[in-house]
C-alpha cells in the first residue's frame, strides 16, 4: 500500500512538470499578444514594447519560463496583466463560486442517484424499476447546456422563481444567494443522477444475486439487514470511485454551465483570459484545474485500494 | 508440416464454426430489442439525412429570408427560422453532417490508434512505458479543459475539432485496451498458443483482439454519444465549428439570444443531440446484451 501511495505521488511530480512547460508554450504559441490585446488597435509601437517592457515579456522566452516554474513552486503565481492583482488571489476568488457549484451538484447526484438505484435494483424489473430506468436513461442522454438554457426559460422567465443568471457570494447575500445556484445545479447534477443511478443498479443487481446474499436471506436475517448490511456495503465502493471521477469531471464540466449562467467561475477566467492573451492567469488556473483533477484520481484509487484489500496495485505489473 | 500448423488447421474450422454461431444468435439477441433495433435505425436514417444533406434539406444552410424572421415552426418551415431567417430544419440537417460527422472521424481514428496502440502497450514493456506516460499527460488534463485550451491554441475550424477531441480520446482508448490485453494474456488459452510458438502478431490479432472486441464496440458507442456533446460543448461556447458551418452545437448557442421569444430555436438543436445521445447509449446497452451469456435462450421462455 505505501509503495503504491509513493509511485503515484512520484508519478504526478514529473506530470506536472511537463505539463506546466507544454501550456507555457502552448500559450506563447497564441498569435497575439496581451499588450496589444489590452492597448487596443489604436496603439503605437512604442507604447506596445513599453508595456511589453512592464509586463517582462521583452526577455527571451527561457527565463520568463524558468521565472514562471520558479514561482509555481514556491506558490507565488506572479500578476495578471489585465486584472493587476495577484493570481493566486484571482484564482482563489474565481474557484469558490465553481467549487460550491461542483459540490452541491455531486451532493444532490449521489444522494439521489444512490436512492434511486437501490429502490431500482430491489425491486427489479417492478414498475417503478422500469420507470426509473427510462428516467435515469433518458437523464445521461439530456445535454447539461440545454437544460440549463431550458430551466432558465421555465423557472426564470415564465415563472420567475429563481434569476435567470448571476452569482452572489455567501458573504453578501447570506442564504439568499443559493437561489442563484438552485437551476445552474439543477443543470449540472441531471446527467451525473442519470449515471449513479444506472450504475448503483447494476452493481447492486449483481451483489444480489450473489451466494452470500443467498446465505443472509437463508438464515433469515429481516430484509432491510440483508439489503443495507450486506447488499449496500458492497456497492457503495462503485459510489465512492464514481463520485471521485464526477467530481474531476464535473471542475471541467462547470465551463459551460458557468458560460451560461454568467457565474464568475473557473471556466470562465479561463475563456475570457484566454482571448485576452493574460498568459500568467490562463497557464496558472489550467495548472491548477489540472492539478486537483489529478489528485482527485489520486485519491480516488487511494480510497478505493482502501475499501476493497482485494485491490492490490502492486500485482498489476509484475 | 510441422506441428505448429497441423494443430491449426484442425482448430480453425472447429473455431470458426463456433464464432459463426456465436455471430448469429448475438445478433438475434440484438433484434430481440426493440429499442436497440429502433436506435440503429434513427441513427442510420440520421447518417442518411446528413450524407444526403443538399437533396433533403429544404432550404441552403445559409439562405437567409430577412421577410421570414422568427418564423415559428409552420408549413413553410418545419421547424422555424432563426435571427437572420435560416430554415432551422436545414440547418440542423446540415448540422447532422458536421456534428455526426465529427463525432464518427474522431471515434474510427481513435478507434483504429487508441487499438493499436493498447495492444502494443500490452506486448511490449519498453514501448508500455512510454505510451503509459504520454496518455498519462494528455488524460491528465480534464476532458472539456483540455479541447478548450487546444481550440484555443488552432483555431475554430472543423480539422481542429477532430483533432482536439481525437487528442481526448486516443488516451483513453488506450488505456482501455491495454488493460484487457494484460488481463487476457494470463489466459490459459493464450498461453496455449504461445507455447505453440504463434507470433505476437497473430496474438494480437487473432486471439486478443476478437476477444475485446464486444466490450470494445459497446465502449465506442458511449463514446460516440460522449463525442456528440463534446463537439455541441465545444462549439457552444464558440470555439468549435466556425460560424458559417451549422452544427446542432453552434445553432443551440446562437439561439439562445432569442429564447424568450423564439423557443424553437432553442429546443430543437437540443432535442436532436438528445435523440442522438440516447440512441447510441441504447445501442450500447443492447450490443452489450449480446456479450451477456444471461440474455441467451430467453426467448424460449
Amino acid at each position: 500500500m505505501l509503495r503504491f501511495l509513493t509511485r503515484r505521488i512520484l508519478t504526478i511530480i514529473p506530470l506536472t512538470l511537463v505539463m506546466a512547460i507544454m501550456m507555457f508554450f502552448l500559450m506563447r504559441l497564441l498569435p497575439g499578444d496581451p499588450a496589444s490585446q489590452l492597448l487596443g488597435l489604436e496603439a503605437t509601437p512604442e507604447e506596445i514594447h513599453a508595456l511589453k517592457v512592464e509586463m517582462r515579456l521583452d526577455q527571451p522566452v527561457y527565463v520568463q519560463l524558468i521565472t514562471w516554474l520558479g514561482g509555481l513552486a514556491t506558490g507565488d503565481l506572479g500578476e495578471s496583466f489585465y486584472h493587476k492583482m495577484p493570481i493566486s488571489k484571482i484564482l482563489f476568488n474565481h474557484l469558490i463560486p465553481t467549487l460550491k457549484l461542483t459540490l452541491f451538484s455531486l451532493f444532490f447526484a449521489v444522494i439521489i442517484g444512490t436512492c434511486a438505484g437501490l429502490v431500482s435494483a430491489v425491486k427489479q424489473n417492478s414498475l417503478t424499476d422500469r420507470i426509473l430506468v427510462v428516467i435515469s436513461t433518458s437523464f445521461m442522454a439530456i445535454p447539461g447546456m440545454w437544460l440549463g438554457l431550458l430551466l432558465v426559460l421555465f423557472f426564470g422567465v415564465v415563472l420567475g422563481w429563481f434569476p435567470v443568471a448571476g452569482y452572489e457570494s455567501f458573504r453578501d447575500g447570506g442564504f439568499g444567494s443559493f437561489k442563484y445556484l438552485v437551476l445552474p445545479v439543477l443543470a449540472m447534477a441531471t446527467a451525473e443522477i442519470g449515471i449513479l443511478t444506472k450504475m448503483v443498479r447494476a452493481r447492486m443487481l449483481d451483489v444480489l444475486h450473489q451466494d452470500y446474499v443467498l446465505t443472509a436471506k437463508s438464515k433469515g436475517l429481516p430484509f432491510w439487514k440483508v439489503i443495507f448490511k450486506h447488499a449496500f456495503k458492497n456497492t457503495l465502493i462503485t459510489v465512492v470511485t464514481l463520485s471521485g471521477m464526477m467530481l474531476a469531471a464535473l471542475m471541467g464540466g462547470a465551463v459551460i454551465t458557468e458560460n451560461i449562467f454568467a457565474i464568475p467561475g473557473m471556466g470562465r477566467l479561463i475563456v475570457a483570459s484566454i482571448a485576452r492573451r493574460d498568459y500568467l492567469v490562463v497557464q496558472s488556473a489550467i495548472m491548477f484545474i489540472t492539478f486537483l483533477y489529478l489528485f482527485l484520481n489520486f485519491l480516488v484509487d487511494v480510497v478505493y485500494a482502501f475499501l476493497d484489500p482485494r485491490v492490490s496495485y502492486g500485482s498489476l505489473k509484475s | 508440416m510441422n506441428k505448429e500448423t497441423t494443430a491449426l488447421e484442425e482448430t480453425k474450422p472447429i473455431e470458426a464454426a463456433v464464432m459463426r454461431k456465436r455471430r448469429e444468435s448475438g445478433f438475434r439477441v440484438l433484434f430481440r430489442n426493440p429499442l436497440a433495433i429502433l436506435s440503429f435505425l434513427y441513427l442510420a436514417g440520421m447518417g442518411l439525412a446528413a450524407v444526403a444533406a443538399p437533396w433533403v434539406a429544404p432550404y441552403g444552410p445559409n439562405y437567409m429570408d430577412i421577410d421570414a424572421r422568427f418564423t415559428a415552426p409552420g408549413f413553410h418551415h418545419w421547424l422555424g427560422t432563426d435571427h437572420l431567417g435560416r430554415d432551422v430544419l436545414s440547418r440542423m440537417i446540415f448540422g447532422a453532417r458536421t456534428t455526426m460527422g465529427v463525432s464518427l472521424a474522431v471515434v474510427m481514428t481513435s478507434a483504429l490508434a487508441g487499438t493499436a496502440l493498447g495492444l502494443i502497450s500490452g506486448f511490449f514493456r519498453k514501448a508500455d512505458e512510454i505510451i503509459m506516460r504520454i496518455t498519462d499527460l494528455l488524460m491528465a488534463f480534464p476532458p472539456l479543459i483540455g479541447g478548450l485550451a487546444i481550440m484555443a491554441f488552432l483555431g475554430p475550424s472543423v480539422k481542429n475539432v477532430v483533432l482536439a477531441l481525437w487528442l481526448v480520446t486516443v488516451p483513453r482508448v488506450a488505456r482501455i485496451v491495454r488493460g484487457e490485453t494484460l488481463v487476457l494474456r494470463e489466459m490459459t488459452f493464450i498461453k496455449a498458443a504461445q507455447m505453440m510458438k504463434a507470433g505476437t502478431g497473430r496474438i494480437m490479432f487473432l486471439h486478443i483482439l476478437p476477444n475485446i472486441m464486444s466490450p470494445l464496440v459497446v465502449y465506442f458507442t458511449l463514446l460516440f454519444a460522449g463525442t456528440i456533446m463534446a463537439e455541441a460543448g465545444l462549439s457552444f461556447l464558440g470555439i468549435g465549428s466556425p460560424p458559417e458551418v451549422p452544427s446542432w452545437g453552434l445553432v443551440l448557442s446562437e439561439g439562445r439570444y432569442y429564447m424568450r421569444n423564439a423557443w424553437w430555436l432553442t429546443v430543437m438543436p437540443g432535442v436532436a443531440i438528445f435523440l442522438a445521445v440516447l440512441s447510441c447509449n441504447l445501442l450500447g446497452d443492447g450490443i452489450r446484451d449480446v456479450g451477456d451469456p444471461r440474455q441467451y435462450g430467453k426467448a424460449r421462455k
